[in-house]
C-alpha cells in the first residue's frame, strides 16, 4: 500500500474533517484573542471535547485550535498593544504603531498572510523532509542550548538600546524576575519572602499584560489620547495590502518562515524568540532601520510567520520522535496518546492514512484560518476608531481576565498592576521595554542550560570543546565587538539604534 | 488564621454530621480535579480519562484543573483549604503526598491531613540507557557506578520524586554514595528522557509514555523496570527484581485525595465509582494508552502506601 499526501488530502477534505479544522481553528482564534489564553491553554480547555472525537477529528481540531490560538494572539497586539500570548511581543513593535498610522487593516492582513505562508511552506517541509531531520532535536544537549541563548541575548540586546550597559542591565534585571518561585531543577525555593503565591514564580502572562498592555492605557491617559487613530478608515477592500507593501512584507514573511523553521525544530525553542530573531534581521538588512517600530510592514509580516513557522516545526520532533517542544505540543501529545497512536518513525508505517490525513489537514486548517480572518480584518481594524474613553477601560479590563486566567489566580492580577506601573514608568524614561522582557523569558533557559553544562561534564571547557557552542561562543564576541566599535566610531549609528528602539 | 479554619471545619463537620437527602444525591454539582501539573502529562491524561468515564456515571461535569508550579504545594494548598463538600478534590500522587514534606520544609499543612479516597492507576519507572551505550543489564550499571562514580551522569529532577527515588534506589543498592556521583538536575520527565536518547547522560529515568516513542525510534533502550511485574507492551524487559536488585521499585501511582474532614458519604462515593470505573476495559485501554496501569486501592491502602512511601523517601534522603 502506497498512501501518500493525496490520500491524505482527500481523507482531510470529508465533510467531518473540513468542519473540524474550521471549527478548530474559530475556536482558537477566539480563545487567542483573549490574552491569557495563549494555544496551550485553550488545547487544554477543549481537550475533553476532543477526546469523544474519532483520532483523526480529535487531532485535527487540536492542530486548528493551535494555529487558531497562535493567530488570534497577534490581533489584540496590533491593535491595543496587547500582546494575547509571548510570541505576539514582537508583533505589536510595529503592528501597534500601523494600527496608530490608520493602518490596522494592513498589519492585520499581513499578519494573516504570513502566518498561511508560513503555515503552508511548514506543511511542505514536514511531508518532505520531516523525519529524515528530525534527530537535529536530540543533538542539542545543555551546551548547544547555553551557546544559542547567550548568542541571541547578546544580540538582540546590543542591537535594542543606545547603551550596552543599560541594555544588559535591563535583561539581567528581566533574568532575576525569572528566578523567583520553585527553582526548576532542584526544586529549591527562591525569593519567594515566605509566601505561598511567589512559590510559583511570575508568570509570563500577567508581566506581559502589564507592562504593554496596562502601561499602554497609563501612557494613554497621561497623553490625553482620545482615539488610536483620528483619521478615517478606507473600505475593506483598501485595507488589503497591495503593490510595493505587500512585495516587501512578503519577502519578509519568507524569511521569517525559514528563520522560525530551522529554530523550530529545537525542543524548547520559544516562538517568542524566533520572532525577536527574524524581526531582527528584518531591522540588520533594511536600508530604513530607523524606520522599525513606527510601523513597518516588515516587522509585523516577519515575527508572525517566524512564529507560525516554528509552531509547524515542532510537529517534526514530535510526530517522529514523540518530543513535544512546547507545552501546546505536550497537549497535543497526549491527545494523540489517549487516542492510542504512538507517535516515532513507526508512524510513518504503521499509520501512514492518519499522518497523512493529518499533514493534509494542516493544508486545510491553514487555509480555514485565513478564510475566516481576511474578511473580519474590517471590523477588528474599526477597534481603533473607539473613543479611548470606552476604548480605555474595556482594554483594563481584558487586561485583568487575561492576567488572571492562565494560572486562575488574584495574585497574578496585581502582578499585572505592578508590571504596569513599571512599564508606563520605563516609557516615561525611554527605557526599552523589550529587552526586560527578553531577558525575563530566556533567564530561566540560560540559566538552566548553564548548570547543566557544568554539571554534566564539570567544567566550563565545554563551552569551546563541542563545535557548536563554540562557534556560538565566538559569534556572541563578534557582535559584541562589532556593535560596541559601530556605536563608537559613528554617532549617526548611535543615534539610529536609539530611535528605532524606544518606541516599543 | 488557623483558628477561623478550625471553626469553619467544625461547622462544616457539624453539618455533614446531620443526615439530610440532600446529601445522599452527591455529586449534585460540577466537581473540580485539580492536577498540580501541567495539562499532558501522566496524571493529567490519566486523570481526564476518569473524569470522562464518572461525567458520563453521574450526569455531572467532572472539571480537570490544572494549576502547576511550586513543587505541587500552591495546588495542594488550595485542596487542602477547600471546603470539604466534594466539589473539589485533589488528583493525587507520590509528589504530592508522600515525598512533599521530604521535599518542601515549612509546609502549612501537615501532608497525612488530607482525606484519602482512592488510588486508580500506576506507572512504573524505567531505567534507560542511549541506544548505543555499552551498558546492557542493571549488573553493567552498577559496575561502571561503582568503578567511575565521579563520570557517571544521570538525569535528576530534583528534590524528592519518582524518578530521583529509582536513581537513589539504584544506587543505595550498588553501594554508591548519591554524592560523588554526577547528577544533571533536568525541568521534568520528558527532557530526561530527550537528554538520554540523545546521549548526553549515561542513565535516564522515564515512564512507559515518556519513553514509547524514542524507544520505538531506536534512540534509547530499556534497561529494567522498576516494578513487581514486567510492563504490558515491553514483555521483554525484566524488572528489576529479575535483575537482582529487589529493593528497586518505584511505583508512580496517581489517585484521589479530598480536603481534612471529606464526609464518609462522599469518600464512599468516590470509592465505588472509581472501583467501578477502574474494572472497565474501555477505560483500562484508554488509561494504558495514556501509559498508565488501571490498579485499585481503597482508602485505607492507599493512606498506608504513603506512609511506606513517606518512611522510604525520609530515610533514602536523611540517612545516607
Amino acid at each position: 500500500m502506497n498512501v501518500g499526501i493525496i490520500d491524505g488530502l482527500l481523507n482531510a477534505l470529508t465533510f467531518a474533517n473540513i468542519g473540524f479544522a474550521m471549527i478548530g481553528c474559530l475556536l482558537g482564534t477566539l480563545v487567542g484573542v483573549l490574552p491569557g489564553l495563549g494555544p496551550a491553554s485553550a488545547m487544554a480547555i477543549l481537550l475533553p471535547v476532543a477526546l469523544y472525537l474519532p483520532t483523526d477529528g480529535a487531532v485535527i481540531i487540536m492542530a486548528g485550535i493551535y494555529y487558531g490560538a497562535m493567530y488570534g494572539g497577534s490581533t489584540t497586539a496590533i491593535l491595543m498593544n496587547i500582546p494575547g500570548e509571548v510570541s505576539s511581543i514582537v508583533t505589536a513593535q510595529d503592528g501597534f504603531p500601523m494600527t496608530k498610522n490608520g493602518q490596522a487593516g494592513q498589519a492585520l492582513a499581513i499578519a494573516a498572510i504570513g502566518s498561511f505562508l508560513a503555515g503552508i511552506v511548514g506543511t511542505l517541509a514536514i511531508a518532505l523532509i520531516g523525519p529524515q531531520i528530525a534527530g537535529l532535536a536530540l543533538q542539542f544537549g545543555p551546551p548547544e542550548y547555553f551557546g544559542l541563548v547567550l548568542f541571541s541575548m547578546t544580540a538582540l540586546i546590543s542591537f535594542a538600546g543606545s547603551s550596552l550597559l543599560s541594555g544588559l542591565a535591563l535583561g539581567v534585571f528581566g533574568m532575576w524576575l525569572a528566578t523567583v518561585g520553585t527553582d526548576p531543577l532542584t526544586g529549591t525555593q527562591r525569593l519567594n519572602f515566605g509566601t505561598i503565591e511567589l512559590m510559583k514564580g511570575f508568570d509570563i502572562i500577567p508581566v506581559l499584560v502589564g507592562l504593554f498592555g496596562i502601561a499602554e492605557v497609563l501612557t494613554s491617559v497621561d497623553e490625553k489620547i482620545t482615539k488610536i487613530f483620528t483619521g478615517k478608515l478606507g473600505s475593506w477592500w483598501s485595507m488589503i495590502p497591495r503593490g510595493a507593501q505587500l512585495v516587501r512584507g512578503m519577502f519578509a514573511a519568507i524569511r521569517g518562515t525559514v528563520i522560525g523553521f530551522v529554530l523550530g525544530l529545537l525542543p524548547g525553542m520559544l516562538p517568542a524568540l524566533t520572532a525577536y530573531l527574524a524581526y531582527d534581521v528584518e531591522k540588520q538588512i533594511s536600508k530604513t532601520p530607523e524606520k522599525f517600530g513606527t510601523g513597518m510592514i516588515e516587522g509585523v509580516a516577519s515575527p508572525e510567520s517566524a512564529n507560525n513557522a516554528t509552531a509547524m516545526a515542532g510537529f517534526i520532533p514530535l510526530l517522529a520522535l514523540g518530543i513535544p517542544t512546547s507545552p501546546a505540543l505536550a497537549i497535543l501529545l497526549g491527545t494523540l496518546l489517549i487516542s492510542g497512536v504512538t507517535p516515532g518513525p513507526m508512524l510513518f508505517e504503521q499509520q501512514p492514512l492518519l499522518i497523512w490525513t493529518v499533514i493534509g489537514s494542516m493544508l486545510i486548517a491553514n487555509t480555514a484560518l485565513i478564510v475566516l480572518n481576511l474578511p473580519l480584518v474590517g471590523l477588528w481594524a474599526r477597534i481603533c476608531l473607539i473613543p479611548y474613553s470606552i476604548l480605555g477601560p474595556v482594554v483594563l479590563i481584558i487586561c485583568v481576565l487575561g492576567a488572571y486566567a492562565p494560572r486562575n489566580t488574584l495574585f497574578d492580577v496585581w502582578v499585572a498592576v505592578l508590571f504596569g506601573i513599571i512599564g508606563y514608568i520605563m516609557r516615561r524614561l525611554s527605557m526599552p521595554v523589550s529587552t526586560l522582557v527578553l531577558g525575563f523569558l530566556l533567564g530561566p533557559m540560560f540559566e538552566q542550560a548553564l548548570r547543566q553544562s557544568i554539571a554534566m561534564t564539570g567544567t566550563p571547557m565545554v563551552f569551546i570543546e563541542r563545535p557548536i557552542p563554540l562557534a556560538l561562543v565566538i559569534a556572541t564576541a563578534l557582535v559584541l565587538i562589532v556593535t560596541t566599535y559601530l556605536k563608537r566610531r559613528s554617532r549617526a549609528v548611535a543615534n539610529l539604534i536609539r530611535e528605532s528602539t524606544n518606541e516599543a | 488564621m488557623k483558628a477561623i479554619t478550625w471553626t469553619v471545619a467544625a461547622a462544616v463537620g457539624l453539618l455533614t454530621t446531620l443526615p439530610t437527602s440532600a446529601q445522599e444525591k452527591y455529586p449534585t454539582k460540577p466537581v473540580e480535579l485539580i492536577v498540580p501539573f501541567a495539562a499532558g502529562a501522566s496524571t493529567d491524561s490519566g486523570a481526564r480519562v476518569i473524569a470522562q468515564a464518572l461525567e458520563a456515571r453521574w450526569k455531572v461535569p467532572i472539571k480537570v484543573v490544572n494549576k502547576p508550579g511550586g513543587n505541587t504545594v500552591p495546588a495542594v494548598n488550595d485542596v487542602m483549604t477547600a471546603r470539604p463538600d466534594g466539589s473539589i478534590l485533589l488528583v493525587d500522587g507520590p509528589p504530592q503526598s508522600s515525598m512533599l514534606d521530604t521535599v518542601v520544609k515549612n509546609l502549612a499543612f501537615k501532608v497525612t491531613d488530607r482525606t484519602f479516597v482512592a488510588i486508580m492507576a500506576y506507572t512504573p519507572m524505567n531505567f534507560i540507557v542511549p541506544y548505543d551505550s555499552p551498558l546492557q543489564t542493571l549488573r553493567d550499571i552498577a559496575t561502571e557506578l561503582q568503578k567511575n562514580p565521579g563520570d557517571f551522569t544521570w538525569t535528576s529532577l530534583g528534590g524528592a520524586g519518582a524518578q530521583d527515588m529509582a536513581f537513589r534506589q539504584l544506587f543505595a543498592a550498588a553501594n554508591v554514595d548519591v554524592k560523588k556521583t554526577r547528577s544533571v538536575a533536568l525541568k521534568g520527565g520528558s527532557e530526561a528522557v530527550t537528554m538520554t536518547a540523545g546521549g548526553h547522560v549515561k542513565l535516564g529515568v522515564g515512564s512507559y509514555s515518556a519513553i514509547a516513542a524514542p524507544l520505538s525510534a531506536k534512540k534509547l533502550r530499556v534497561v529494567a523496570t522498576a516494578a513487581p511485574e514486567r510492563w504490558p507492551n515491553m514483555t521483554e524487559v525484566p524488572t528489576a527484581a529479575e535483575a537482582g536488585f529487589p529493593s528497586v521499585e518505584v511505583l508512580y501511582w496517581i489517585g484521589i485525595s479530598g480536603p481534612p474532614n471529606l464526609p464518609p458519604h462522599i469518600v464512599k462515593t468516590w470509592d465505588e465509582a472509581l472501583r467501578d470505573v477502574v474494572a472497565d476495559k474501555a477505560v483500562q485501554e484508554k488509561l494504558l494508552h495514556a501509559g498508565l496501569l488501571a490498579s485499585y486501592f481503597n482508602a485505607k491502602d492507599m493512606a498506608a502506601r504513603v506512609a511506606k512511601e513517606r518512611a522510604e523517601t525520609q530515610k533514602l534522603y536523611f540517612v545516607q
